[in-house]
């Protein structure tokens, strides 16, 4: 009896060893079908689970949110063409939670995003940088295929059953399991992140633009004028890799345009351009608050070769090339390593504006590209009042020129010019306070002019 | 003999060490909150020569969390409420102490373009500081952070001599997270609500004052009882900020002068700078 018990409980503890051994490999072979399933979105109706109502939940507070901190953009016209744009490119709705929106919020980062009911969100920083309509068009395609294709639920779905996965991978493969899967996660949203970049451009094809401007367009946001965007592995991160974008639509467009009328798709640069004026010229007012000069100044110069004679492009110019201050022109960001890349996004993250100027100015190199760039500026300064000498905000910049050039009796002279022909200035109080500065350093002596 | 005697030197030793250090502590509690230097400020905050009267205290931003068992959630709609709660317990403490107040809240800048610019832009430039104050708060007081012309164009158009900027991080924890952790032996699980408050001079933009409250909460209470939570949090965050007519000069941390000043404002400068810069360069040539 005894025996037959221990033979029975042998036997039963047996099936339970192979009952968890069982149950182990299916779950270890559920959670590997999940990771290596490949990121593939969802274009006909879908139906949330309870949780995921979250997600609906912050998006309808995002917009508000957004309105409430005065993030968007308002310019009209702008707005009107990003709308009209986007209205074309936009499948119609497969489910009531979902319904097309297009911002823009101002942010001098090129980017756009989409939220998981359809509102789809465009920055100045990139509007400004893109060349055409069509390069638009293909910004908003990618997008509006994101929400299409309830990219953003279907992530969420499958990064839960993949955490789920973690908690019981993690602790039997003493914590490799939980590399593959953060591994498979990126991969998912790369995945994504090309079907986007496919579809996009077939809806854009199919709404007469040109999908021969997309590869231009992974070139544009591929600049990296301030040297601060190091290579990330393509592995940890959650976008293709610029460059493979750039590859796989150059490698798919030809197949696209095989029987389309290539002759009549829209482009549209001159208007584009045209329509973009104003916020490329408030893009390098923001570049230059950020503290990104050279990304000011590349736009900048954008503006005047688009048009040598406008005095406020001119402005721009100037404006741009004297907050370079000891800074060289180009970062050189073919020149600079991976390593270099990353301590100069090191030290914008830690040091302060003055420090790192400080830092710069104390070397021959700071000293030598802050007359060589100061110089320059005075004379885009001097171009400015040559096209139109009523541009009081040239004398603010000359002001600002001569008090780094240590020059205050010059500077407090074009700070009293702009004062008095710009008496509401919305930066009224800002000159004022330099002014103040300067004569109450020339009171102690401390000029040598 | 020596071994007795020897203890009861250190008993009696001890009780004078206990009862030294009793009336050390007594002596700093009744001293009171007023001698002490709250937060990071600079001297010249403390003696009122840069410390703004008149505040602007523009909405808050609030990040708030809740962690779950799998995928946290961003509780964007619950994050604006308790930013509206801070808002007005900093503005309660602010006016308790004397000081005049503004908040700048959310139908402010929907009516306004040029201030929802002007605040935009400042709170973008606070939000660059912002990381680098957390990172070296003790560098506060040298005045190595600024908000620069943002805060400076801001404050004038506004009228007011200051800005006060604020940001709030709140992480509730689920009780399904909770438990897990409980079991699995990781660290305890906390939710908490994190504030800090800077105080930017209007007419230098610089940051003259940075103070931070932490209060130790529960999921239930950052949701159900928002204010309750904001207003403990700023109150351990600026318990100790100076009343209006309060001049305080300090010797390292210690204060030397503790005295009550009227409360007109000591930085008022009428004079028109351009005229003064005219007047300056007639001098000078006549030279």
């Amino acid at each position: 009896m005894e025996f037959r018990f221990r033979d029975r409980s042998v036997a039963s503890d047996s099936s339970r060893v192979v009952a968890r051994c069982l149950l182990f490999a299916a779950l270890s072979l559920a959670t590997f079908r999940v990771a290596l399933a490949a990121g593939e979105g969802f274009y006909g109706p879908l139906e949330l689970h309870d949780r995921e109502l979250q997600l609906l939940k912050t998006a309808a507070a995002l917009e508000d949110l957004f309105r409430q901190r005065g993030y968007r953009y308002e310019n009209r016209e702008l707005e009107s063409l990003v709308a009209r744009t986007g209205a074309k490119l936009a499948p119609k709705p497969t489910d009531d939670y979902i319904r097309y929106r297009f911002f823009i919020t101002r942010d001098c980062a090129a980017n756009a995003f989409t939220l998981p009911d359809g509102q789809v969100y465009i920055t100045t920083g990139l509007l400004a940088l893109l060349d055409n309509e069509a390069q638009l068009a293909a910004t908003l395609a990618h997008e509006v295929q994101h929400a299409a294709g309830h990219h953003g639920i279907v992530s969420y779905r499958s990064q839960r059953h993949k955490v789920i996965g973690g908690f019981i991978l993690g602790p039997l493969t003493l914590g490799v399991g939980d590399y593959f899967l953060e591994n498979s996660i990126m991969g998912y949203s790369r995945d994504l992140e090309e079907e986007a970049d496919r579809r996009g451009a077939r809806a854009a094809l199919l709404a007469g633009y040109d999908p021969r401007q997309i590869p231009r367009l992974f070139q544009i946001l591929m600049d990296d004028p301030e040297g601060e965007q190091p290579r990330i592995k393509a592995k940890w991160s959650d976008h293709p890799a610029l460059e493979a974008r750039i590859a796989y639509t150059k490698e798919m467009v030809p197949g696209l345009l095989v029987g389309a009328d290539t002759a009549n798709l829209i482009v549209n640069a001159s208007g584009y351009r045209r329509l973009v004026r104003r916020t490329t010229l408030d893009t390098v007012e923001d570049f230059i608050a950020a503290d990104y000069p050279r990304s000011a100044l590349r736009v900048a110069r954008r503006l005047v070769a688009e048009d040598p004679a406008d005095p406020v492009c001119r402005l721009a110019l100037a404006d741009a090339r004297r907050a370079l201050g000891p800074r060289a022109d180009v970062a050189g960001e073919q020149n600079l390593t991976n390593k270099e890349k990353k301590r100069n996004l090191a030290a914008r993250i830690v040091l302060t504006r003055d420090e790192r100027q400080e830092r710069l100015l104390d070397t021959p190199e700071g000293q030598h590209n802050l007359k060589i760039n100061l110089e320059a500026a005075r004379k885009s300064y001097d171009k400015v009042l040559e096209l139109d000498p009523g541009m009081a905000e040239a004398h603010r910049g000359l002001g600002y020129l001569n008090r780094a050039l240590g020059r205050p009796i010059d500077a407090g002279t074009e700070f009293v010019a702009y004062l008095k022909a710009r008496p509401d200035a919305a930066d009224k109080a800002v000159i004022q306070a330099e002014l103040r500065q300067i004569t109450n350093e020339i009171r102690k002596g401390g000029t040598r002019e | 003999m020596s071994l007795n005697r020897g203890t009861r030197c250190a008993r009696v030793l001890a009780i004078l060490f206990v009862a030294g250090a009793s009336l050390i502590a007594a002596g700093y509690g009744l001293a009171g909150i007023e001698k002490q230097r709250w937060g990071y400020t600079t001297d010249d905050f403390e003696s009122r020569k840069t410390r703004p009267l008149r505040v602007a205290i523009l909405q808050p931003h609030a990040d708030f969390i809740k962690e779950k068992m799998i995928i946290n959630d961003q509780m964007v709609a619950e994050s604006m409420s308790l930013e509206t709660e801070a808002a007005g317990a900093i503005k309660s403490v602010f006016d308790a102490k004397g000081y005049t107040t503004r908040v700048i809240a959310p139908a402010d800048l929907e009516t306004s373009a040029p201030l929802r610019t002007m605040v935009v832009k400042a709170n973008d430039r606070y939000g660059e500081e912002w990381a680098k104050i957390l990172y070296r708060p003790g560098r506060v007081p040298e005045r190595l952070y600024g908000v620069g012309d943002a805060a400076i164009r801001l404050c004038s158009f506004l009228e007011v001599d200051g800005l006060v900027l604020v940001r709030i991080q709140a992480v509730g924890v689920s009780k399904g997270k909770a438990t897990m952790r409980a079991i699995f032996g990781s660290s305890r699980p906390t939710s908490y609500a994190r504030l800090d408050l800077a105080v930017i001079d209007g007419r230098t933009g610089a940051v003259e004052g940075f103070f931070s409250g932490f209060e130790p909460t529960s999921l239930r209470q950052i949701t159900r009882k928002p204010s309750r939570v904001m207003g403990q949090v700023v109150d351990n965050a600026i318990r100790g900020y100076p009343a209006a007519d309060m001049v305080r000069t300090f010797k390292k941390r210690k204060a030397t002068v503790v005295e009550s000043a009227s409360l007109s404002d000591p930085r008022a400068d009428p004079s028109d700078p351009v005229q003064d810069f005219e007047v300056l360069l007639q001098q000078r040539q006549k030279k």
